[in-house]
């Protein structure tokens, strides 16, 4: 292929990519913590949601929602799949229990609201005063 | 048409129908519930979670069976239900946020004659202090990378557990208490466990052999790609001279971007009977994931002393293999390999002892070991589920 063609054909694809990839970008997600919580790192949030650290517990959207679906591979660089797998080897070797899964955002903040221990993942446009930011995807 | 549909339900029978019935219900349940989490609560304190996998296994052997982990039969000339299904249930009480309990019991076929539902997990465990556990009960040996959850056909990519390595182990199962601590490292992290007990392995069908002064520990270093694990166990055997068997392992796993990669090595040791016990194992895998699919290849590799009764021969697989996730809860997978026992009673075979009648003998029988086995080509299908 001359080298114009080959040009011609990685910006095609990366226009696709874009397009395809862009809206997801496009939302902020946060991690939310109790406000009497501290702040984490990224490596923290991924132990946790991943069932490696038992230091707080945490909070799940529904499997078909896409702030889920986009949460994952950011926070823990996983597919949702290989997530699923990696609970389960946790689940059933009696280490933990798998997320709690609550219905919305709403849910989700009532709930870290009310308990010191628990960490959720929302869209940034849904926060609000009752929840802390413990990390942020910029 | 009629001879395929007898040899079909000759083989369908053999496992029982009942599980394969409550296997289906399963599987209905898991892929129609849009929302399915892998665990329900009951009331505050109690978690209930499952999970399972219907297999099918054909194997083109002609005397003996195609099995897995010491399986009492398996896929023979045709195909087999009993090899890779199995059913899992577990139940875990929370009294505080440090005490727990959990019970696990699992239906498959094992060393036993049938297919029966034996408790894997009894334990209560303590968490008194941030990643510190403290188990008391029944609970697996780590005695290799996925030690806890090898029966779980979802929590892994392969179609069953390289038998090169994960059939070597005598033991499964302990009897005991084991304290774990994991202590962060920057951004990694390394739980250290030591555990004591008892177990007890199958001598054939009828009979377990004890063991005791179970002994051991395992470390497992946790990057954020990268799990690197070695371990041992040591053992001592009263119905083998008071035996001392040491099974050790090291083992990592890659899980970078869509990469997966895995390998151990481990060794069974004994003191005693080196010439009939003493083997090693080994074997890589590695995959690629595309969306909700992740083709893979397998190599394993075991081989162990020439002896004239060995516990187990040499044996190499190669394969290859797809997992696609196509549901929220369920996997499907498909694996082919050559299995290749190298002119030995290899470790993937049934029966490995042979009574031969032998007038003078006391009782009128001579144990033999098993003829060699020849090379086989297995093709396997499965769904796994966690409900």
């Amino acid at each position: 292929m001359k080298p114009f063609d080959q040009f011609k054909t990685a910006v095609s694809v990366a226009a696709v990519w874009a397009s395809l990839v862009g809206p997801c970008l496009a939302t902020d997600l946060v991690v939310i913590v109790n406000p009497a919580a501290g702040t984490l790192t990224k490596d923290q949030v991924s132990d946790l949601f991943l069932g490696k650290s038992q230091a707080l517990t945490p909070l799940d959207l529904p499997e078909g929602s896409p702030i889920r679906a986009l949460f994952y591979p950011k926070a823990t660089r996983r597919d949702l799949p290989q997530v699923k797998a990696t609970w389960s080897r946790i689940v059933f070797t009696g280490k933990g229990q798998a997320p709690r899964v609550l219905p919305d955002a709403a849910a989700i903040k009532k709930a870290v609201a009310a308990d010191p221990k628990a960490i959720g993942y929302i869209e940034k446009s849904a926060l609000d005063s009752t929840v802390k930011v413990a990390w942020s995807f910029e | 048409m009629n001879t395929v549909n007898t040899f079909f339900l000759a083989r369908v029978s053999n496992f029982s129908a009942s599980v394969l019935l409550g296997a289906l219900v399963a599987v209905g349940a898991a892929l129609h519930v849009p929302a399915a989490q892998a665990q329900t609560q009951l009331g505050e304190h109690f978690t209930f979670s499952g999970f399972g996998t219907l297999g099918v296994v054909s194997a083109d052997t002609e005397r003996d069976s195609f099995v897995r982990n010491r399986q009492f039969k398996g896929a023979k000339d045709g195909i087999s239900l009993s090899v890779d299904s199995n059913l899992g249930l577990q139940v875990t009480g929370r009294a505080t946020s440090w005490l727990s309990a959990t019970v696990q019991g699992v239906y498959m076929q094992r060393e036993q004659a049938n297919a029966q539902l034996e408790a894997e997990w009894a334990f209560v465990k303590v968490t008194p202090l941030e990643g510190l556990a403290l188990r008391a009960g029944r609970f697996s040996l780590p005695m290799f990378l996925v030690s806890d959850s090898r029966n779980v056909g979802y929590a892994n990519n392969w179609a069953r557990p390289p038998d090169e390595v994960y059939a070597l182990a005598l033991l499964n199962r302990l009897d005991g208490a084991d304290v774990s601590y994991r202590l962060p490292l920057g951004s990694t992290a390394l739980t250290v466990t030591a555990f004591v007990g008892d177990s007890d392995f199958a001598l054939g069908a009828l009979r377990k052999a004890k063991v005791n002064k179970v002994q051991g520990f395992n470390f497992l270093w946790d990057a954020d790609w990268l799990q690197l694990r070695v371990g041992q166990v040591k053992a001592k055997v009263p119905d083998f001279s008071n035996d001392s068997y040491t099974f050790t392992g090291v083992g990592a796993t890659v899980e970078r971007d869509n990469i997966f990669a895995q390998a151990e090595y481990v060794t069974r040791r004994s003191a005693g009977f080196p010439a009939n016990t003493n083997a090693e194992g080994w074997y890589v895998m590695g995959g690629y994931r595309f969306g909700k699919f992740l083709p893979f290849v397998t190599f394993a590799e075991t081989t162990s002393q020439a002896s004239s009764f060995q516990t187990s021969g040499a044996q190499q697989t190669r394969g290859v293999g797809l997992r696609w996730d196509a549901f929220n809860s369920a996997s499907i997978k498909f694996q082919a390999q050559r299995t290749d026992p190298q002119g030995t009673v290899g470790i993937s075979f049934t029966p490995r002892i042979v009574p031969v009648r032998s007038p003078g003998a006391p009782g009128g029988f001579i144990i033999t070991r098993a003829p060699a086995q020849k090379a086989t080509t297995v093709f396997s299908a499965a769904i796994d589920f966690v409900f």
